[in-house]
Protein backbone atom coordinates (compact mmCIF):
# COMPACT_ATOMS: atom_id res chain seq x y z
CA UNK A 1 0.00 0.00 0.00
CA UNK A 2 2.90 2.78 0.80
CA UNK A 3 4.63 1.53 -1.92
CA UNK A 4 1.30 2.14 -4.59
CA UNK A 5 1.43 5.61 -2.89
CA UNK A 6 4.78 6.32 -3.41
CA UNK A 7 4.76 5.74 -7.02
CA UNK A 8 1.31 8.30 -7.21
CA UNK A 9 3.41 11.11 -5.39
CA UNK A 10 6.60 10.60 -7.32
CA UNK A 11 4.06 11.10 -10.36
CA UNK A 12 2.52 13.82 -8.88
CA UNK A 13 6.28 15.94 -8.80
CA UNK A 14 6.97 14.57 -12.32
CA UNK A 15 4.54 16.24 -14.21
CA UNK A 16 3.01 19.60 -13.80
CA UNK A 17 -0.24 19.23 -11.47
CA UNK A 18 -3.32 21.28 -13.06
CA UNK A 19 -6.22 20.28 -10.60
CA UNK A 20 -9.56 19.45 -12.11
CA UNK A 21 -11.96 22.01 -12.56
CA UNK A 22 -13.02 22.97 -8.85
CA UNK A 23 -12.09 26.47 -8.90
CA UNK A 24 -13.14 27.45 -12.61
CA UNK A 25 -16.30 25.69 -13.21
CA UNK A 26 -18.61 27.95 -14.29
CA UNK A 27 -21.21 29.31 -12.16
CA UNK A 28 -24.65 28.79 -13.52
CA UNK A 29 -26.84 32.25 -13.26
CA UNK A 30 -28.66 32.32 -10.62
CA UNK A 31 -32.66 32.65 -12.14
CA UNK A 32 -33.57 35.44 -10.10
CA UNK A 33 -30.82 37.52 -11.71
CA UNK A 34 -32.29 36.82 -15.07
CA UNK A 35 -35.74 38.01 -14.15
CA UNK A 36 -34.25 41.42 -13.55
CA UNK A 37 -33.74 41.26 -9.73
CA UNK A 38 -31.22 41.76 -7.32
CA UNK A 39 -29.45 38.91 -5.92
CA UNK A 40 -26.29 37.83 -4.24
CA UNK A 41 -25.29 35.72 -6.81
CA UNK A 42 -24.29 37.21 -10.02
CA UNK A 43 -22.78 35.11 -12.77
CA UNK A 44 -19.30 34.76 -13.45
CA UNK A 45 -17.71 36.81 -15.75
CA UNK A 46 -17.17 34.60 -19.21
CA UNK A 47 -13.33 35.03 -19.37
CA UNK A 48 -12.90 33.42 -15.97
CA UNK A 49 -15.53 30.78 -16.41
CA UNK A 50 -13.66 27.92 -18.75
CA UNK A 51 -13.01 24.72 -16.61
CA UNK A 52 -9.28 24.54 -16.72
CA UNK A 53 -7.83 21.44 -18.88
CA UNK A 54 -6.87 18.85 -16.89
CA UNK A 55 -3.93 17.07 -17.41
CA UNK A 56 -4.17 13.57 -18.87
CA UNK A 57 -1.60 11.85 -16.78
CA UNK A 58 -3.41 12.74 -13.26
CA UNK A 59 -6.88 13.33 -11.77
CA UNK A 60 -7.78 14.00 -8.42
CA UNK A 61 -9.03 10.76 -6.95
CA UNK A 62 -13.15 10.56 -7.31
CA UNK A 63 -12.63 9.03 -3.59
CA UNK A 64 -10.57 12.07 -1.84
CA UNK A 65 -14.23 14.12 -1.37
CA UNK A 66 -15.19 10.95 1.08
CA UNK A 67 -12.10 10.02 2.48
CA UNK A 68 -10.55 13.57 2.95
CA UNK A 69 -7.62 12.06 1.89
CA UNK A 70 -6.04 13.76 -1.56
CA UNK A 71 -4.69 10.91 -2.58
CA UNK A 72 -3.88 11.94 -6.27
CA UNK A 73 -4.19 8.94 -8.58
CA UNK A 74 -2.31 8.57 -12.14
CA UNK A 75 -4.59 7.87 -14.85
CA UNK A 76 -4.72 4.55 -15.54
CA UNK A 77 -5.29 3.20 -12.39
CA UNK A 78 -8.09 1.38 -11.74
CA UNK A 79 -11.35 1.84 -9.14
CA UNK A 80 -13.09 -1.07 -10.14
CA UNK A 81 -12.97 -2.83 -6.11
CA UNK A 82 -11.60 -5.85 -5.49
CA UNK A 83 -14.50 -8.48 -5.10
CA UNK A 84 -14.31 -10.72 -1.85
CA UNK A 85 -17.80 -11.49 -1.64
CA UNK A 86 -18.10 -15.39 -2.87
CA UNK A 87 -20.69 -16.04 -0.53
CA UNK A 88 -23.20 -13.36 -2.18
CA UNK A 89 -22.23 -14.37 -6.12
CA UNK A 90 -19.22 -15.54 -7.71
CA UNK A 91 -18.03 -14.38 -11.23
CA UNK A 92 -19.16 -17.18 -14.25
CA UNK A 93 -16.18 -19.06 -15.51
CA UNK A 94 -15.32 -18.15 -18.81
CA UNK A 95 -14.99 -22.08 -19.53
CA UNK A 96 -18.86 -22.01 -18.22
CA UNK A 97 -19.48 -19.14 -20.29
CA UNK A 98 -18.10 -20.96 -23.35
CA UNK A 99 -20.37 -24.36 -22.76
CA UNK A 100 -23.25 -21.94 -22.40
CA UNK A 101 -23.18 -20.01 -26.20
CA UNK A 102 -23.86 -22.52 -28.29
CA UNK A 103 -27.38 -22.55 -26.63
CA UNK A 104 -27.97 -18.62 -27.48
CA UNK A 105 -26.33 -18.69 -30.99
CA UNK A 106 -27.15 -22.69 -32.89
CA UNK A 107 -28.73 -25.15 -30.99
CA UNK A 108 -32.02 -23.39 -29.89
CA UNK A 109 -33.80 -26.30 -29.85
CA UNK A 110 -36.70 -27.02 -26.60
CA UNK A 111 -35.29 -29.60 -24.97
CA UNK A 112 -38.35 -31.38 -24.51
CA UNK A 113 -39.69 -31.77 -28.61
CA UNK A 114 -39.05 -35.12 -29.03
CA UNK A 115 -39.83 -35.09 -33.49
CA UNK A 116 -36.60 -33.09 -34.58
CA UNK A 117 -32.97 -32.69 -34.34
CA UNK A 118 -32.86 -29.50 -32.59
CA UNK A 119 -34.92 -31.19 -29.45
CA UNK A 120 -32.85 -34.05 -29.55
CA UNK A 121 -29.53 -32.54 -29.47
CA UNK A 122 -30.36 -29.49 -26.59
CA UNK A 123 -32.38 -32.70 -25.25
CA UNK A 124 -28.85 -34.73 -25.19
CA UNK A 125 -26.86 -32.01 -23.50
CA UNK A 126 -29.48 -31.08 -20.83
CA UNK A 127 -28.99 -34.69 -19.65
CA UNK A 128 -25.05 -35.08 -19.97
CA UNK A 129 -25.27 -31.51 -17.47
CA UNK A 130 -28.00 -34.05 -15.42
CA UNK A 131 -24.82 -36.10 -15.21
CA UNK A 132 -22.45 -33.70 -14.17
CA UNK A 133 -24.42 -31.98 -11.12
CA UNK A 134 -25.22 -35.92 -10.01
CA UNK A 135 -21.63 -37.05 -10.00
CA UNK A 136 -20.35 -33.81 -8.25
CA UNK A 137 -22.61 -35.34 -5.14
CA UNK A 138 -22.62 -38.61 -5.34
CA UNK A 139 -26.11 -39.07 -6.83
CA UNK A 140 -27.95 -41.07 -9.19
CA UNK A 141 -28.86 -39.23 -12.42
CA UNK A 142 -32.37 -39.13 -12.42
CA UNK A 143 -33.28 -38.30 -8.99
CA UNK A 144 -31.53 -34.31 -10.19
CA UNK A 145 -34.09 -32.03 -10.73
CA UNK A 146 -33.75 -28.53 -12.73
CA UNK A 147 -35.27 -25.33 -11.19
CA UNK A 148 -34.45 -21.72 -11.07
CA UNK A 149 -32.17 -21.55 -8.03
CA UNK A 150 -31.51 -22.52 -4.44
CA UNK A 151 -34.54 -20.65 -3.23
CA UNK A 152 -37.05 -22.24 -5.36
CA UNK A 153 -34.99 -25.78 -4.47
CA UNK A 154 -35.58 -24.92 -0.79
CA UNK A 155 -39.06 -23.85 -1.10
CA UNK A 156 -40.13 -26.88 -3.42
CA UNK A 157 -38.41 -29.63 -0.23
CA UNK A 158 -39.63 -28.20 2.51
CA UNK A 159 -43.19 -27.25 1.03
CA UNK A 160 -43.79 -30.16 -1.20
CA UNK A 161 -42.43 -32.75 1.70
CA UNK A 162 -44.28 -31.47 4.39
CA UNK A 163 -47.78 -31.14 2.71
CA UNK A 164 -46.99 -34.76 0.97
CA UNK A 165 -47.07 -36.31 4.57
CA UNK A 166 -48.77 -33.41 6.30
CA UNK A 167 -51.47 -36.36 7.43
CA UNK A 168 -49.29 -37.79 9.71
CA UNK A 169 -46.48 -35.78 10.01
CA UNK A 170 -46.71 -32.40 11.15
CA UNK A 171 -43.45 -31.01 12.67
CA UNK A 172 -40.48 -29.87 11.51
CA UNK A 173 -37.11 -29.24 12.74
CA UNK A 174 -35.18 -26.62 11.54
CA UNK A 175 -32.07 -23.99 12.84
CA UNK A 176 -32.03 -20.45 13.48
CA UNK A 177 -29.11 -19.77 11.69
CA UNK A 178 -30.80 -21.16 8.31
CA UNK A 179 -31.19 -18.87 5.21
CA UNK A 180 -34.12 -16.70 4.78
CA UNK A 181 -35.62 -18.85 1.87
CA UNK A 182 -35.66 -21.61 4.26
CA UNK A 183 -36.78 -19.75 7.62
CA UNK A 184 -39.75 -18.02 5.12
CA UNK A 185 -40.98 -21.49 4.12
CA UNK A 186 -41.45 -22.48 7.71
CA UNK A 187 -43.26 -19.83 8.64
CA UNK A 188 -45.72 -20.19 6.30
CA UNK A 189 -46.33 -23.86 6.54
CA UNK A 190 -46.40 -23.13 10.37
CA UNK A 191 -49.81 -20.31 9.21
CA UNK A 192 -51.27 -23.90 7.79
CA UNK A 193 -51.19 -25.43 10.79
CA UNK A 194 -47.51 -27.24 10.89
CA UNK A 195 -45.30 -27.05 14.07
CA UNK A 196 -42.02 -26.26 13.70
CA UNK A 197 -39.01 -25.88 15.73
CA UNK A 198 -36.07 -23.41 15.32
CA UNK A 199 -32.79 -25.35 17.04
CA UNK A 200 -30.58 -22.59 18.51
CA UNK A 201 -26.81 -23.22 17.90
CA UNK A 202 -23.82 -22.80 20.02
CA UNK A 203 -21.62 -20.32 20.01
CA UNK A 204 -19.47 -21.55 17.57
CA UNK A 205 -22.07 -22.00 15.16
CA UNK A 206 -22.44 -25.47 14.75
CA UNK A 207 -25.97 -27.51 16.41
CA UNK A 208 -25.92 -29.89 19.62
CA UNK A 209 -26.95 -32.97 18.22
CA UNK A 210 -27.76 -34.00 21.91
CA UNK A 211 -30.63 -31.26 21.36
CA UNK A 212 -31.24 -32.25 18.27
CA UNK A 213 -32.27 -35.54 19.27
CA UNK A 214 -34.09 -34.16 21.85
CA UNK A 215 -36.69 -31.96 20.10
CA UNK A 216 -36.96 -35.70 17.35
CA UNK A 217 -40.93 -36.02 18.19
CA UNK A 218 -42.86 -39.48 16.46
CA UNK A 219 -44.85 -37.18 14.07
CA UNK A 220 -41.75 -35.15 13.14
CA UNK A 221 -41.46 -35.25 9.16
CA UNK A 222 -38.94 -33.06 8.14
CA UNK A 223 -35.65 -32.10 9.14
CA UNK A 224 -33.33 -29.53 7.05
CA UNK A 225 -29.66 -28.21 8.34
CA UNK A 226 -27.51 -26.18 5.87
CA UNK A 227 -24.22 -27.73 5.17
CA UNK A 228 -22.23 -24.88 5.04
CA UNK A 229 -23.72 -21.11 6.56
CA UNK A 230 -23.53 -18.03 4.01
CA UNK A 231 -22.36 -15.65 7.01
CA UNK A 232 -20.12 -17.48 9.32
CA UNK A 233 -19.40 -20.36 6.95
CA UNK A 234 -19.43 -23.31 9.48
CA UNK A 235 -19.91 -26.57 8.18
CA UNK A 236 -22.69 -28.75 10.18
CA UNK A 237 -22.04 -32.51 11.21
CA UNK A 238 -23.61 -33.90 8.42
CA UNK A 239 -23.05 -37.45 8.84
CA UNK A 240 -24.33 -37.44 12.19
CA UNK A 241 -26.95 -35.90 11.42
CA UNK A 242 -27.93 -37.96 8.69
CA UNK A 243 -27.23 -41.20 10.82
CA UNK A 244 -30.02 -39.96 13.06
CA UNK A 245 -32.36 -38.88 10.39
CA UNK A 246 -31.92 -42.30 9.20
CA UNK A 247 -32.30 -44.13 12.40
CA UNK A 248 -35.64 -42.18 12.95
CA UNK A 249 -37.08 -42.43 9.42
CA UNK A 250 -37.41 -38.78 8.81
CA UNK A 251 -36.22 -37.10 5.68
CA UNK A 252 -33.05 -34.90 5.61
CA UNK A 253 -33.20 -32.06 3.84
CA UNK A 254 -29.80 -29.81 3.43
CA UNK A 255 -29.38 -26.23 1.82
CA UNK A 256 -26.04 -27.30 0.11
CA UNK A 257 -25.50 -24.01 -1.82
CA UNK A 258 -22.42 -23.00 -0.49
CA UNK A 259 -21.32 -26.42 -0.09
CA UNK A 260 -21.39 -27.78 -3.54
CA UNK A 261 -18.15 -27.69 -5.41
CA UNK A 262 -16.30 -26.52 -2.21
CA UNK A 263 -16.08 -29.14 0.23
CA UNK A 264 -16.63 -33.07 -0.57
CA UNK A 265 -19.90 -33.86 -0.55
CA UNK A 266 -21.66 -37.53 -0.86
CA UNK A 267 -25.40 -37.52 -1.10
CA UNK A 268 -25.45 -41.63 0.23
CA UNK A 269 -22.50 -41.27 3.11
CA UNK A 270 -24.54 -38.04 4.50
CA UNK A 271 -28.02 -40.49 4.06
CA UNK A 272 -29.17 -36.93 2.95
CA UNK A 273 -32.77 -37.35 1.08
CA UNK A 274 -33.28 -33.58 -0.36
CA UNK A 275 -30.15 -30.86 -1.37
CA UNK A 276 -30.63 -27.86 -2.83
CA UNK A 277 -28.04 -26.89 -5.30
CA UNK A 278 -27.44 -23.01 -6.94
CA UNK A 279 -25.91 -22.35 -9.89
CA UNK A 280 -24.07 -18.77 -9.28
CA UNK A 281 -22.60 -19.85 -6.07
CA UNK A 282 -20.61 -22.69 -7.91
CA UNK A 283 -19.02 -20.03 -10.83
CA UNK A 284 -21.98 -21.06 -12.53
CA UNK A 285 -24.89 -18.80 -14.12
CA UNK A 286 -27.55 -17.17 -12.45
CA UNK A 287 -31.38 -18.13 -12.64
CA UNK A 288 -30.71 -22.10 -12.35
CA UNK A 289 -29.88 -24.36 -9.53
CA UNK A 290 -30.59 -27.83 -8.86
CA UNK A 291 -32.45 -30.61 -5.92
CA UNK A 292 -31.65 -33.49 -5.32
CA UNK A 293 -34.97 -35.58 -4.50
CA UNK A 294 -33.78 -39.42 -3.67
CA UNK A 295 -35.17 -42.10 -5.48
CA UNK A 296 -34.04 -45.20 -3.31
CA UNK A 297 -36.00 -45.05 -1.06
CA UNK A 298 -38.58 -42.70 -2.71
CA UNK A 299 -39.09 -39.37 -1.48
CA UNK A 300 -42.41 -38.04 -2.34
CA UNK A 301 -43.79 -34.20 -2.57
CA UNK A 302 -46.24 -32.47 -3.70
CA UNK A 303 -44.93 -30.14 -6.85
CA UNK A 304 -45.08 -26.64 -6.46
CA UNK A 305 -45.05 -25.22 -10.10
CA UNK A 306 -48.00 -27.39 -11.85
CA UNK A 307 -47.83 -28.28 -16.06
CA UNK A 308 -46.70 -30.00 -18.59
CA UNK A 309 -45.22 -33.00 -16.30
CA UNK A 310 -41.73 -31.77 -17.40
CA UNK A 311 -38.93 -32.99 -14.77
CA UNK A 312 -40.88 -35.91 -13.32
CA UNK A 313 -43.51 -34.28 -12.55
CA UNK A 314 -41.67 -32.22 -9.89
CA UNK A 315 -41.02 -29.29 -11.72
CA UNK A 316 -42.65 -28.50 -14.96
CA UNK A 317 -41.94 -26.08 -17.31
CA UNK A 318 -39.17 -25.43 -20.36
CA UNK A 319 -35.61 -26.02 -19.29
CA UNK A 320 -33.35 -23.61 -20.48
CA UNK A 321 -30.55 -25.29 -22.20
CA UNK A 322 -27.89 -22.65 -21.88
CA UNK A 323 -28.14 -22.07 -17.85
CA UNK A 324 -28.90 -26.10 -17.22
CA UNK A 325 -25.38 -26.49 -19.41
CA UNK A 326 -23.94 -23.82 -17.66
CA UNK A 327 -25.06 -25.23 -14.44
CA UNK A 328 -23.67 -28.85 -15.39
CA UNK A 329 -20.25 -27.33 -16.61
CA UNK A 330 -19.43 -25.70 -13.35
CA UNK A 331 -19.97 -28.70 -11.55
CA UNK A 332 -18.11 -30.58 -14.17
CA UNK A 333 -15.35 -28.24 -13.50
CA UNK A 334 -15.86 -28.35 -9.90
CA UNK A 335 -15.46 -31.84 -9.26
CA UNK A 336 -12.29 -31.92 -11.60
CA UNK A 337 -10.67 -28.53 -9.58
CA UNK A 338 -12.05 -29.12 -5.81
CA UNK A 339 -8.76 -29.97 -4.30
CA UNK A 340 -7.00 -27.44 -6.41
CA UNK A 341 -9.48 -25.02 -5.37
CA UNK A 342 -9.59 -25.81 -1.84
CA UNK A 343 -5.81 -25.87 -1.30
CA UNK A 344 -5.47 -22.29 -3.00
CA UNK A 345 -8.64 -21.15 -1.06
CA UNK A 346 -7.50 -22.25 2.16
CA UNK A 347 -3.68 -20.50 1.87
CA UNK A 348 -5.05 -17.60 0.87
CA UNK A 349 -7.77 -17.70 3.84
CA UNK A 350 -4.84 -18.34 6.41
CA UNK A 351 -3.24 -15.14 4.85
CA UNK A 352 -5.98 -13.43 5.62
CA UNK A 353 -6.95 -14.43 8.86
CA UNK A 354 -3.23 -14.38 10.20
CA UNK A 355 -2.95 -10.69 8.56
CA UNK A 356 -5.96 -9.67 9.97
CA UNK A 357 -6.11 -11.47 13.60
CA UNK A 358 -2.66 -9.80 14.17
CA UNK A 359 -4.59 -6.59 15.34
CA UNK A 360 -6.26 -6.30 18.82
CA UNK A 361 -9.58 -7.13 19.86
CA UNK A 362 -10.44 -8.83 16.51
CA UNK A 363 -13.52 -12.08 16.83
CA UNK A 364 -13.49 -14.64 14.45
CA UNK A 365 -17.06 -15.99 14.26
CA UNK A 366 -18.15 -19.41 13.86
CA UNK A 367 -16.16 -22.63 15.00
CA UNK A 368 -12.43 -22.19 13.13
CA UNK A 369 -11.73 -25.75 12.61
CA UNK A 370 -15.33 -26.57 11.58
CA UNK A 371 -15.53 -24.28 8.52
CA UNK A 372 -15.13 -23.42 4.97
CA UNK A 373 -11.86 -21.21 4.56
CA UNK A 374 -13.68 -19.37 1.71
CA UNK A 375 -15.96 -17.14 4.08
CA UNK A 376 -14.65 -15.57 6.81
CA UNK A 377 -16.51 -13.28 9.28
CA UNK A 378 -14.46 -11.05 11.45
CA UNK A 379 -15.88 -8.46 13.79
CA UNK A 380 -13.53 -5.68 14.69
CA UNK A 381 -14.28 -4.04 18.05
CA UNK A 382 -14.72 -0.38 19.00
CA UNK A 383 -14.59 0.27 15.22
CA UNK A 384 -18.29 1.61 13.93
CA UNK A 385 -19.80 -1.10 11.20
CA UNK A 386 -20.69 1.01 8.59
CA UNK A 387 -17.80 3.67 9.09
CA UNK A 388 -15.48 0.94 8.38
CA UNK A 389 -17.56 -0.49 5.52
CA UNK A 390 -17.49 3.25 3.70
CA UNK A 391 -13.57 3.31 4.49
CA UNK A 392 -12.97 0.13 2.54
CA UNK A 393 -14.76 1.42 -0.52
CA UNK A 394 -11.88 -0.54 -2.69
CA UNK A 395 -13.06 -3.52 -1.76
CA UNK A 396 -16.53 -5.62 -2.64
CA UNK A 397 -17.52 -6.97 0.98
CA UNK A 398 -20.18 -7.64 2.93
CA UNK A 399 -21.31 -6.88 6.61
CA UNK A 400 -23.16 -8.14 9.46
CA UNK A 401 -26.20 -6.04 8.71
CA UNK A 402 -26.45 -5.10 5.22
CA UNK A 403 -26.97 -8.73 3.87
CA UNK A 404 -30.56 -9.89 4.90
CA UNK A 405 -32.53 -6.31 5.43
CA UNK A 406 -32.28 -2.64 4.43
CA UNK A 407 -32.50 -1.60 7.73
CA UNK A 408 -29.70 -1.02 10.26
CA UNK A 409 -30.66 -4.62 11.67
CA UNK A 410 -28.11 -6.51 12.58
CA UNK A 411 -28.11 -10.15 11.02
CA UNK A 412 -29.87 -12.87 12.71
CA UNK A 413 -27.31 -15.36 12.26
CA UNK A 414 -24.92 -13.84 14.20
CA UNK A 415 -27.26 -12.48 16.89
CA UNK A 416 -27.61 -16.21 17.07
CA UNK A 417 -24.46 -16.86 18.17
CA UNK A 418 -24.88 -14.59 20.95
CA UNK A 419 -23.09 -11.44 19.63
CA UNK A 420 -23.56 -8.23 21.40
CA UNK A 421 -25.28 -5.44 19.03
CA UNK A 422 -22.29 -3.24 18.46
CA UNK A 423 -19.61 -6.39 17.53
CA UNK A 424 -22.84 -7.43 14.99
CA UNK A 425 -22.19 -4.51 13.54
CA UNK A 426 -19.00 -4.18 12.99
CA UNK A 427 -18.41 -7.53 11.24
CA UNK A 428 -17.46 -8.22 7.79
CA UNK A 429 -17.84 -11.18 5.43
CA UNK A 430 -14.88 -12.12 3.35
CA UNK A 431 -15.78 -14.17 0.91
CA UNK A 432 -12.47 -15.67 -1.34
CA UNK A 433 -13.08 -17.39 -3.97
CA UNK A 434 -11.22 -19.71 -6.93
CA UNK A 435 -10.15 -16.10 -8.92
CA UNK A 436 -8.80 -14.58 -5.50
CA UNK A 437 -5.32 -13.70 -6.34
CA UNK A 438 -2.50 -13.08 -3.55
CA UNK A 439 -2.40 -9.66 -4.54
CA UNK A 440 -5.62 -8.66 -3.43
CA UNK A 441 -5.49 -10.49 -0.62
CA UNK A 442 -2.17 -8.50 0.16
CA UNK A 443 -3.70 -4.97 -0.30
CA UNK A 444 -7.11 -6.09 2.12
CA UNK A 445 -4.70 -6.84 4.49
CA UNK A 446 -2.93 -3.71 4.42
CA UNK A 447 -6.32 -1.43 3.51
CA UNK A 448 -8.02 -3.12 6.62
CA UNK A 449 -5.12 -3.05 9.03
CA UNK A 450 -5.05 0.93 7.74
CA UNK A 451 -8.44 1.42 8.18
CA UNK A 452 -9.07 0.03 11.29
CA UNK A 453 -5.92 1.72 13.37
CA UNK A 454 -7.31 4.92 11.96
CA UNK A 455 -11.30 4.80 12.95
CA UNK A 456 -9.98 3.00 16.40
CA UNK A 457 -7.62 6.51 16.83
CA UNK A 458 -10.84 8.42 16.64
CA UNK A 459 -13.11 6.29 19.00
CA UNK A 460 -12.86 7.50 22.48
CA UNK A 461 -14.33 3.58 23.54
CA UNK A 462 -10.83 2.42 21.91
CA UNK A 463 -8.57 4.78 24.18
CA UNK A 464 -10.66 3.96 27.12
CA UNK A 465 -10.34 0.19 26.80
CA UNK A 466 -6.49 1.62 26.08
CA UNK A 467 -6.78 2.75 29.54
CA UNK A 468 -7.76 -0.29 30.84
CA UNK A 469 -11.75 0.73 32.16
CA UNK A 470 -14.04 -1.75 31.84
CA UNK A 471 -16.57 -0.31 29.45
CA UNK A 472 -18.98 -2.58 31.30
CA UNK A 473 -18.41 -0.81 34.45
CA UNK A 474 -19.32 2.91 33.04
CA UNK A 475 -22.98 4.64 34.42
CA UNK A 476 -23.09 6.92 30.87
CA UNK A 477 -24.96 10.31 31.72
CA UNK A 478 -28.55 10.25 30.99
CA UNK A 479 -29.38 13.49 29.38
CA UNK B 1 -1.57 -40.39 -37.86
CA UNK B 2 -2.75 -37.78 -34.96
CA UNK B 3 -0.67 -34.99 -34.63
CA UNK B 4 1.98 -34.53 -32.25
CA UNK B 5 1.47 -32.01 -29.77
CA UNK B 6 4.84 -30.66 -27.87
CA UNK B 7 4.50 -29.23 -24.46
CA UNK B 8 6.41 -26.70 -24.53
CA UNK B 9 5.02 -25.68 -27.44
CA UNK B 10 1.27 -25.92 -25.75
CA UNK B 11 2.48 -24.34 -23.08
CA UNK B 12 3.78 -21.20 -24.11
CA UNK B 13 0.48 -20.90 -26.02
CA UNK B 14 -1.55 -21.46 -23.07
CA UNK B 15 -0.07 -18.74 -21.47
CA UNK B 16 -0.11 -16.41 -24.08
CA UNK B 17 -3.82 -16.67 -24.45
CA UNK B 18 -3.58 -16.22 -20.34
CA UNK B 19 -1.87 -13.24 -20.89
CA UNK B 20 -4.59 -11.63 -23.56
CA UNK B 21 -7.34 -11.95 -21.14
CA UNK B 22 -8.17 -8.29 -20.13
CA UNK B 23 -10.52 -9.16 -17.14
CA UNK B 24 -8.04 -9.03 -14.13
CA UNK B 25 -8.97 -12.27 -12.00
CA UNK B 26 -9.32 -14.54 -15.14
CA UNK B 27 -5.80 -13.82 -16.19
CA UNK B 28 -3.97 -14.49 -13.04
CA UNK B 29 -6.23 -17.75 -13.09
CA UNK B 30 -5.39 -18.77 -16.56
CA UNK B 31 -1.53 -18.59 -15.42
CA UNK B 32 -1.70 -19.60 -12.21
CA UNK B 33 -3.56 -22.59 -13.02
CA UNK B 34 -1.77 -23.62 -16.36
CA UNK B 35 1.24 -23.46 -14.81
CA UNK B 36 0.33 -25.60 -11.78
CA UNK B 37 -1.16 -27.86 -14.30
CA UNK B 38 1.94 -28.58 -16.40
CA UNK B 39 3.82 -28.33 -13.31
CA UNK B 40 1.28 -31.66 -12.06
CA UNK B 41 1.69 -33.36 -14.82
CA UNK B 42 5.22 -33.04 -15.61
CA UNK B 43 6.29 -36.99 -14.50
CA UNK B 44 3.49 -38.37 -16.95
CA UNK B 45 4.35 -40.81 -19.87
CA UNK B 46 2.27 -42.67 -22.40
CA UNK B 47 -1.41 -42.82 -22.77
CA UNK B 48 -1.71 -40.49 -20.05
CA UNK B 49 0.25 -37.79 -21.40
CA UNK B 50 -1.36 -38.01 -24.58
CA UNK B 51 -4.63 -37.44 -22.79
CA UNK B 52 -3.37 -34.71 -20.83
CA UNK B 53 -2.08 -33.12 -23.93
CA UNK B 54 -5.13 -33.48 -25.69
CA UNK B 55 -6.90 -31.82 -22.75
CA UNK B 56 -4.50 -28.90 -22.88
CA UNK B 57 -4.80 -28.61 -26.70
CA UNK B 58 -8.83 -28.53 -26.00
CA UNK B 59 -8.66 -25.76 -22.84
CA UNK B 60 -5.95 -23.71 -25.88
CA UNK B 61 -8.87 -23.62 -28.27
CA UNK B 62 -11.05 -22.31 -25.26
CA UNK B 63 -9.22 -20.46 -23.47
CA UNK B 64 -8.52 -18.08 -27.01
CA UNK B 65 -12.19 -18.03 -27.50
CA UNK B 66 -12.92 -16.83 -24.57
CA UNK B 67 -10.37 -14.10 -24.34
CA UNK B 68 -11.89 -12.63 -27.17
CA UNK B 69 -14.82 -12.36 -25.42
CA UNK B 70 -13.08 -10.66 -22.32
CA UNK B 71 -11.63 -8.38 -24.92
CA UNK B 72 -15.29 -7.29 -26.49
CA UNK B 73 -16.87 -6.52 -22.50
CA UNK B 74 -14.16 -4.99 -20.88
CA UNK B 75 -14.73 -3.35 -17.50
CA UNK B 76 -12.75 -0.78 -15.77
CA UNK B 77 -9.51 -1.79 -14.15
CA UNK B 78 -9.29 -3.13 -10.53
CA UNK B 79 -7.74 -1.32 -8.26
CA UNK B 80 -5.01 -3.58 -7.60
CA UNK B 81 -3.94 -3.69 -10.93
CA UNK B 82 -0.87 -2.40 -11.45
CA UNK B 83 -1.39 -0.88 -8.56
CA UNK B 84 1.89 -2.48 -5.97
CA UNK B 85 4.03 -2.88 -8.84
CA UNK B 86 4.06 0.40 -10.45
CA UNK B 87 2.37 2.18 -13.42
CA UNK B 88 0.45 -0.25 -15.55
CA UNK B 89 2.67 -0.04 -18.80
CA UNK B 90 0.00 -0.21 -21.21
CA UNK B 91 -0.02 -2.46 -23.54
CA UNK B 92 -3.69 -3.35 -23.63
CA UNK B 93 -6.21 -0.91 -25.34
CA UNK B 94 -8.95 -0.27 -23.08
CA UNK B 95 -12.06 0.35 -25.04
CA UNK B 96 -15.19 1.13 -23.04
CA UNK B 97 -17.53 2.03 -25.82
CA UNK B 98 -20.48 -0.13 -23.88
CA UNK B 99 -21.45 -0.85 -20.94
CA UNK B 100 -21.59 0.57 -17.45
CA UNK B 101 -19.51 4.07 -17.10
Amino acid sequence: MASYLRTSMSAVLRAPVRTAGVRGVARRAAPAASMGRRSYVTPTAPVKAQALEIDTEIAISPRAAETGHTLVIEKGEGNRPIYLDAQATTPTDPRVVDAMLPFYTGLYGNPHSRTHAYGWETDKAVEDARSHVASLIGADTSSIIFTSGATESNNMSIKGVAKFYSAKKKHIITTQIEHKCVLESCRTLQDQGFEVTYLKVKQDGLIDLAELEAAIRPDTGLISIMTVNNEIGVIQPMKEIGALCRKNKIFFHTDAAQAVGKIPIDVNEWNVDLMSISGHKIYGPMGVGAVFVRRRPRVRLEPLISGGGQERGLRSGTLSPALVVGLGEACKIAKQDLEYDHAHVSRLSKKLIDGLMSLEHVLRNGSPEQSYPGCVNLSFSYVEGESLLMALKDVALSSGSACTSASLEPSYVLHSLGLSDENAHSSIRFGIGRFTTDEEIDYVIELVKSKVNKLRELSPLWEMVQEGIDLNSIEWEQH
Amino acid sequence: MPKLVQPISLYRSLLRAAHSFSAYNFRDYALRRTKDAFRANRDLFGEARDKALQTGANELKRMKRQAAISGMYQTDRLVVEGGLEGKDKGGRARVKDQGWD
